[in-house]
């Protein structure tokens, strides 16, 4: 039995957005929209660090896309990290949650949604997999992606939805 | 003698039930319970960190309720805050839905619960309670089952089902509150409180007509969660 919306848990090797909202000497402290708070250590980057200087590199609100390398057993909390070449801190703040049971909605089959998305609105999406979807582009653009995946988000039982969000761009042009 | 109720209801007939779900948007789930002329509205948020931290479990989620009757929802204003009796009944609305929800699912988490009755017309902890349940299951959280609560009792020689304020305070018929809450599938009792006096037959025959009213209720509980998923529900 699975519900019609859920929470999102954490797994070995997700790709997650997540928030920074604590700077200490050694780690940063990561909301990934899971029910525990997740840590980013030091060593654990794609670049070089200073222990004690963390703010230089990424500063308290700011956003990063990285990987879940690490999950506890008994509680699921979990650690993330920044190594490989496409995860990093994220340029831009703006982002939109989406319920992780949504998802696979939103991404569409082999990508084509979200694929529909980018082109439609022509911003820059990348979805997380714990249900955070980061946009950037141009400001009068941006508007219209956080329209589509709302209307996703609204619609998602909806057979015709391709045929909506399409409709949705065209309307706008 | 009471033969006749107040308010011309059968003696097993629940007074107008509406219940919605997904009424607070900045929630994980909500849901309003409306029966007769008592309306709750419950909220439910997380799970998340517990803070404060020393009441973290390490095998299991914890549930922080909080129940609260807003200034104007009886005809005397009453005075805003957290008083005794609303420390009573987040506690007996926890210990139901802690044998509702699978909280060793959540370990070292909590989830927190408002409750907020804008109405009160008797029954509030019951209705409570059936709200909170509601917008646990909106919120997605794994339940063994819905809780559906009601309140009955007996007055004069009468068992009644769903009392009302003025039928409550017919203390000269010996007017007495039993609220009652139910895992209906399962047939569990989760909350059984007693205001009055009865005698052991009175009691059992009160909690049956208790389950027949919960039964009821679970329905309108379920069609109202179904319809936040279908066609028709969109506002």
């Amino acid at each position: 039995m699975s519900p019609l919306t859920s929470v999102y848990e954490p797994h070995e090797g997700d790709d997650v957005i997540g928030k920074v909202i604590e700077v200490s000497s050694k780690y940063w402290v990561v909301d990934i929209n899971a029910p525990y708070y997740t840590r980013l250590d030091a060593r654990d980057l794609n670049f070089r660090a200073e222990i004690n200087e963390l703010d230089h590199y990424i500063k308290m609100g700011d956003l990063v896309y990285a990987r879940v390398f690490r999950v506890y057993t008994g509680n699921h909390a979990a650690d993330i990290s920044l190594r490989g070449t496409k995860y990093a801190k994220l340029p831009s703040n703006l982002i939109v949650k989406v319920d992780p049971m949504k998802l696979p909605r939103l991404i569409g089959k082999e990508g084509a949604m979200i694929n529909l998305i980018k082109t439609g609105s022509g911003c820059d999406v990348i979805v997380g997999q714990n249900g955070i979807a980061w946009i950037d582009g141009d400001d009068d653009k941006k508007p219209l992606a956080i329209n589509a995946i709302e209307l996703v988000q609204k619609e998602y039982y909806n057979p015709n939805l391709t045929d909506m969000v399409r409709e949705l761009f065209e309307h706008v042009q | 003698m009471y033969n006749e109720r107040l308010d011309k209801r059968a003696f097993d007939e629940l007074r107008k039930i509406e219940a919605e779900v997904g009424v607070v948007p900045n929630a994980n789930g909500s849901a309003r319970f409306k029966i007769g002329n008592t309306e709750a509205i419950a909220a439910v948020y997380g799970p998340q960190e517990v803070k404060p931290k020393h009441f973290e479990k390490s095998d299991r989620g914890v549930i922080m309720c909080k129940y609260d009757m807003i200034p104007f929802s009886v005809s005397d204003r009453i005075k805003p805050g957290f008083d005794r009796r609303d420390m009573e009944i987040s506690e007996v609305i926890t210990n139901a839905l802690s044998r509702a929800i699978f909280l060793e699912e959540f370990p070292k988490s909590m989830i927190t619960i408002n409750v907020y009755i804008t109405q009160a017309d008797a029954g509030t902890r019951c209705a409570s309670l059936t709200a909170a349940s509601m917008a646990c299951a909106d919120a997605g959280l794994p339940m063994r089952d819905l809780i559906a609560s009601v309140a009955a009792g007996k007055i004069g020689d009468s068992i009644v089902l769903d009392l009302t304020k003025e039928e409550e305070d017919l203390h000269e018929e010996g007017a007495t509150d039993v609220p009652i809450g139910f895992l209906p599938s399962k047939n569990e009792v989760v909350l059984l409180q007693l205001d009055g006096k009865v005698s052991r037959e009175d009691l059992k025959k009160i909690i049956a007509i208790g389950k027949v009213g919960a039964d009821k209720i679970y329905q309108i509980e379920k069609e109202a969660l179904k319809r936040r998923f279908s066609n028709e529900s969109k506002s």
